[in-house]
């Protein structure tokens, strides 16, 4: 038997992303060729509108693709029913929660709906599981909270605790530091590094943390105007692909500090 | 551990208060007929008086579960708008559903006149719910529509004002070209009313209702997740298209039906769900579908008994009673400082 973990979970082939609506397509980024091992954690780097958040919405299958493959499981992702779907891939999104009284206990359960009857009923694994999920994020304490009482840190771990009660092998994460202090965005880091490491969860998520990103993915995908450049940070570091994230003219990558410096005259 | 409340206890209390104020509402009426008689027609078939039996049997009866279906239908087709468009202020009356029923029923009463070819359609009130429901379910869609391509919730609710004043428009025209009979036959309906239903009309009106009932049961766990937003609720293996539409399915039918029997009622579908969840505090539909119908059937009996003003000859419009109530109580909610949710 093939060792599981050099099985790739997810490839993608000659992907091209971008959005289409009856007129014609806007393309946002092309060529895009991946292949990601199971138990990584990685982060996607790239200025503001490269297609970040494109790229992830059309690995979810929440925007179609305009060319290309998407294989998850070797299988294509277009073939994947909802509910197969849902037992695969969980994500955390940028998008504002509508307004509800769900506690975050209700809130992380949501997470079970693949698994329960069609009332929706947890039963005692699936309580177990959301338990688990909360110790996992350490939020046990906020359970019985409404959703809407809780500052965005604590907000941001209810989320991911719902994703990890899905219990899918991969859990997408859109700018998850965004709205974050410096010492929640670190944590937040860690704590995802950890999951995937010890979990073997594999992790993809969207950044402008470079630093954050550095120190801890185990693989970084860069998207420049004209590339998409993947690789270990040590790697693109090493063979400088770093550098070519922004403009040469505002910012350098210092190779010492290993961060980007702004350019003084 | 115990993480999921119970509400065990509320729903006890408000089962009996349901049928407490169901024979209150029987009780009541222009004629008084003592409570001994009411419950002997009720079980054992007789009364003091042979009126008072035909009275209780053919007359309040059938009203009281009139009411009740009126209520909980149309709560629960404002709960399901709330969750669908993730807003607290969606209902039946505001997206400019019931607007669409009352065009629906325009066009069979008023519109044979205009269109003479279709006078051999009898306006029965078998017509009149088809008629309706193929109007909202009309409104709906337009709705729907609407808001898939504009996700800002407010200009929806704009829409469906518009959606609402369009309709209202067309049946002006109706109007100023149909008889006066036609039309008089059209404002009493729109008054709206419980009673005036036999056996026969209530026996279609009900299994139309529980068809209805029955299909939100079975969306119960999709409507949970979708408080989370569309996307989130697909991730979670919720299909979005089936949902939406099995919604809208049960949202014309329930509003459809309950208005051309009964008449547009305002402000019940928007106003009870909010009522509701403050009683309960939560948003978990399993236990917010049955709290919703019953607060609804509830309140619609309320309503009911205010007015036909007890121990007097007159019944005041229903329609009128519900908006007395419910804008002040609409109102009360946004006021409030503390924020509604869906």
């Amino acid at each position: 038997m093939k060792d599981p973990n050099k099985h790739n979970i997810l490839i993608t082939k000659n992907l091209t992303i971008g959005y289409a609506d009856k007129k014609k397509e806007t393309i946002i980024a092309s060529n895009l060729n991946i292949e990601l091992r199971k138990g990584k954690f990685v982060c996607i780097l790239g200025k503001n509108g490269i297609g970040k958040s494109t790229l992830l919405r059309t690995l979810s299958k929440v925007q179609p693709i305009l060319s290309g493959n998407i294989l998850i499981h070797d299988k294509k992702l277009n073939s994947y029913s909802e509910t197969e779907l849902s037992k695969t891939m969980s994500l955390v999104l940028t998008e504002k929660l509508p307004e509800s009284n769900l506690t975050v206990f209700e809130l992380i359960a949501l997470g079970r709906q693949p698994y329960t009857n069609w009332l929706g009923t947890l039963t005692k694994k699936d309580v177990d599981k959301v338990y688990e999920a909360m110790c996992l994020t350490k939020i046990e304490h906020l359970s019985q909270k409404k959703y809407y009482e809780l500052s965005d840190g604590q907000l941001q771990r209810v989320l991911i605790s719902r994703a990890l009660s899905q219990e899918t092998e991969l859990i997408i994460l859109d700018e998850p530091t965004a709205h974050l202090d410096v010492l929640y965005k670190m944590e937040s880091f860690k704590l995802l590094k950890e999951l995937a490491s010890k979990l073997n969860k594999t992790i993809i998520i969207s950044t402008h943390e470079i630093h954050l990103a550095l120190q801890t993915a185990d693989e970084l995908w860069l998207m420049t105007d004209d590339e998409f450049i993947t690789g270990t940070p040590k790697k693109l570091i090493e063979n400088k692909s770093i550098e070519k994230l922004f403009s040469p003219e505002t910012v350098h990558f210092d190779f010492n500090q290993q961060q980007f410096i702004l350019n003084q005259k | 551990m115990n993480l999921q409340k119970s509400y065990h206890i509320t729903f006890v209390f408000l089962i009996i208060s349901l049928i407490a104020i169901w024979f209150l509402n029987i009780s009541l009426g222009s004629i008084s007929i003592p409570f001994k008689d009411i419950f002997s027609s009720i079980f054992e078939g007789t009364a003091s008086k042979d009126s008072w039996y035909t009275i209780v049997v053919n007359v309040r009866i059938p009203k009281a579960i009139a009411a009740i279906m009126v209520g909980a239908g149309l709560s629960v087709s404002g709960l399901l708008m709330q969750t669908l468009f993730r807003n607290p202020l969606a209902g039946p009356f505001v997206l400019g559903i019931s607007s669409g029923a009352s065009l629906g029923v325009a066009l069979l009463i008023l519109g044979t006149s205009l269109f003479g070819g279709l006078a051999f359609l009898t306006i029965s009130n078998f017509g009149m719910a088809i008629a309706a429901s193929l109007g909202s379910f009309l409104v709906l869609s337009a709705v729907l529509i609407a808001a898939n391509k504009i996700r800002n919730t407010m200009s929806i609710l704009i829409i469906g004002l518009m959606f609402g004043s369009l309709t209202s428009a067309i049946i002006s025209v109706l109007a100023y070209f149909s008889s006066a009979e036609q039309l008089q036959q059209f404002i009493f309906w729109g008054f709206g009313s419980l009673g005036n239903l036999s056996w026969n009309e209530l026996a279609i009106f009900s299994s139309l209702f529980f068809v209805g009932i029955v299909f939100v049961l079975f969306i119960i766990k999709p409507l949970n997740s979708m408080l989370l937003g569309e996307n989130y609720a697909k991730s979670m293996g919720v299909n979005l298209k089936k949902t939406r539409n099995i919604i809208l399915i049960i949202t014309s039918i329930l509003t459809g039906v309950i208005t051309a029997f009964s008449g547009p009622i305002a402000f019940v579908g928007l106003a009870v769900p909010h009522l509701t969840k403050l009683i309960f505090n939560t948003s978990d539909h399993k236990i917010l579908i049955p709290a919703v119908l019953i607060c609804g059937a509830i309140l619609m009996l309320i309503a009911d008994m205010i007015a036909q003003l007890p121990l007097s000859e007159y019944t005041l419009p229903i329609n009128a009673i519900t908006s007395l109530f419910g804008a002040p109580i609409v109102i009360w909610l946004l006021v409030r400082k503390r924020k509604i949710y869906v």
